[in-house]
């Protein structure tokens, strides 16, 4: 495996967009507590139902990184996925999550995939 | 899929139930490689940020390049087996109150993956047994 290392990814177009590639990600039974699929994760802290902490393998440089993350698992299971930062602050190791339905309800969810990144 | 998952309950946080670390695959495959640094690496960029939470200064905080970047550079401590890992991990990944005091019953437990219930209908109920 050969390692490509380089300080900025641009379009080649004059003027082309930055490219911000994902720092980490993970996909994981919130149901089954494992990991199915995961890059620059350390660890999965489950806290209880669908509360969920990711450790990151190598930390963030800040704490103002960028989380999107989906769940689901039926059709008739839609939810989402939170960050709670008024009450857990992410730090550069690790960030919280929380999957509810839309009424709040926290639940656990059969896939839960989360990624992160940062400029 | 690692054999081991570790549960602890946080004595800062009484009413809350048992968590449960789950060590990723990936991670695992590092540390039997050999790949990991210094736990000391990330106890350091651990302390930095914690200072700058008790000064109140954390949203606009930034981990020292140097540090930080020790992440890669310094040298790596050579193959653990999934034992020495899981303690790795703990020591990385679990609060540090948690695992560094002692306390009057165990705080933490590493168990075997399968001693896990899988019925999380009392999910919020679990306790960790003495």
């Amino acid at each position: 495996m050969s390692t490509l290392k380089v300080n900025t990814l641009e379009e080649a177009t004059a003027g082309g967009a930055t490219f911000y590639t994902a720092k980490a990600v993970a996909t994981f039974d919130g149901k089954a507590n494992t990991i199915q699929a995961s890059a620059n994760v350390s660890s999965m802290t489950d806290h209880g139902t669908g509360q969920y902490t990711l450790n990151w393998q190598n930390n963030f440089s800040n704490i103002n990184y960028t989380s999107t993350g989906m769940a689901g698992a039926a059709w008739n299971n839609e939810s989402g996925v939170a960050q709670p930062r008024d009450t857990y602050v992410p730090t550069t190791s690790s960030c919280r999550y929380h999957c509810s339905w839309f009424n709040s309800q926290t639940h656990d969810n059969r896939v839960i995939m989360i990624t992160a990144t940062t400029v | 899929m690692s054999n081991y998952r570790v549960i602890y309950e946080d004595p800062e946080q009484p009413e809350q139930p048992a968590c449960v670390l789950v060590p990723s695959d990936n991670w695992l495959e590092e540390a039997k490689a050999g790949l990991l640094p210094p736990i000391s690496v990330y106890w350091a960029l651990q302390d930095d940020e914690q200072q700058a939470i008790d000064e109140g200064r954390h949203d606009t905080f930034k981990h020292d390049p140097e540090k930080h970047a020790a992440q890669w550079t310094a040298p790596r401590i050579g193959p653990l087996t999934e034992e020495e890992a899981i303690e790795y991990l703990i020591m990385k990944d679990i609060p540090r109150h948690i695992w560094s005091v002692e306390y009057n019953r165990p705080m933490f437990k590493i168990v075997k993956t399968a001693d896990v219930p899988s019925d999380r209908q009392f999910r919020n109920a679990w306790r960790l047994a003495a």
